[in-house]
């Protein structure tokens, strides 16, 4: 258990709740992330709506940017996973939280607050078929 | 100022991914490789960051509930549907394969963009293709759906 990160897990979940918990009370929307930059990206949107989503994705960006320049913290980003690898899971998270109307943010942290069966339904799916193909490529094709 | 509180919460958001180590695959995948248990190499920190995230956003959702308009204007909208489809599973399912695939969900795969690897910008055109076809597709079967009445 030497990567456990008990406080950090816990401040940065907290932050990630209250980003949720705001955005729903001054804006009235979930913060369900495979959602915003889905509707942002249709046209479907109205322009207006669509500006506000793309806000929230800048303002996503930007501050981890701006930590990342000014501060000495230790976070990292390692993929370990071939090219096609990482272009097959990229096009099956895009696809698979639009069909399934959203991810850990949106069924995850919004729809369990909400106490919403759908997304718990979801949750399990996710967690479970997460939990299923890190046991495949660590422990049966990686071993 | 729905704009700007937009890019608060995007900002605030963000933050607690890349503070929560959410933004790091390797992280992730130590969470999900629960097989690890037995030899001491589970990292429950995952876990933790969904505590974390639940306790604070509960109260709101419950508070916003009563309210029917946003602070900064509009409505307060709130999913309406209750029926667990087929849609909802495969999708669920499809997303956690990707997911398990790499380490990265959507939203700490956006906010890891800030590391700058090209590993991640693949990722992110992937996943939005991956959203376009999904958008094409439910085009696709709508048409065919009313021609065929």
């Amino acid at each position: 258990m030497e990567n456990f990160t008990p406080y950090s897990a816990l401040l940065g979940g907290a932050l990630i709740g209250l980003a949720s918990g705001l955005y729903l009370l001054l804006n009235g929307r979930i913060a369900g992330i495979s959602g915003i930059l889905g509707n942002a990206l249709t046209s479907k949107t109205p322009t207006s709506d669509r500006i506000e989503k793309l806000a929230f994705i800048v303002g996503m960006i930007i501050a981890p940017t701006v930590i990342l320049a000014s501060s000495p913290i230790s976070a990292q980003s390692i993929v370990r996973a071939s090219w096609p690898a990482i272009i097959i899971a990229g096009l099956i998270v895009g696809f698979g939280t639009r069909l399934g109307s959203g991810c850990t943010s949106g069924h995850g942290i919004c729809g369990l607050s909400r106490l919403s069966a759908r997304s718990m339904v979801a949750t399990l799916c996710f967690m479970g078929a997460g939990v299923a193909t890190t046991y495949v490529i660590r422990h049966v094709i990686g071993s | 100022m729905r704009i700007l509180a937009s890019v608060f919460c995007g900002a605030l958001f963000g933050t607690g991914l890349l503070i929560s180590g959410m933004t790091d695959p390797q992280k992730v995948l130590g969470f999900l490789d629960i097989a690890a248990v037995q030899t001491g190499g589970w990292d429950p920190s995952l876990a933790f960051v969904m505590a974390g995230g639940l306790v604070v956003a509960f109260p709101f959702f419950r508070f916003a509930r009563s309210r029917k308009n946003a602070i900064c204007g509009g409505k307060v909208e709130l999913p309406t549907r209750r029926d667990i489809d087929r849609n909802l599973v495969i999708g669920g399912l499809l997303f956690g394969i990707g997911w398990g695939m790499v380490g990265y969900c959507p939203g700490p795969a956006i906010s890891a963009l800030a590391f700058g690897h090209t590993e991640t910008i693949v990722f992110v055109i992937a996943m939005i293709t991956g959203m376009v076809i999904h958008k094409l597709m439910m085009a696709t079967l709508y048409k065919a759906a009313i021609t065929q009445k």
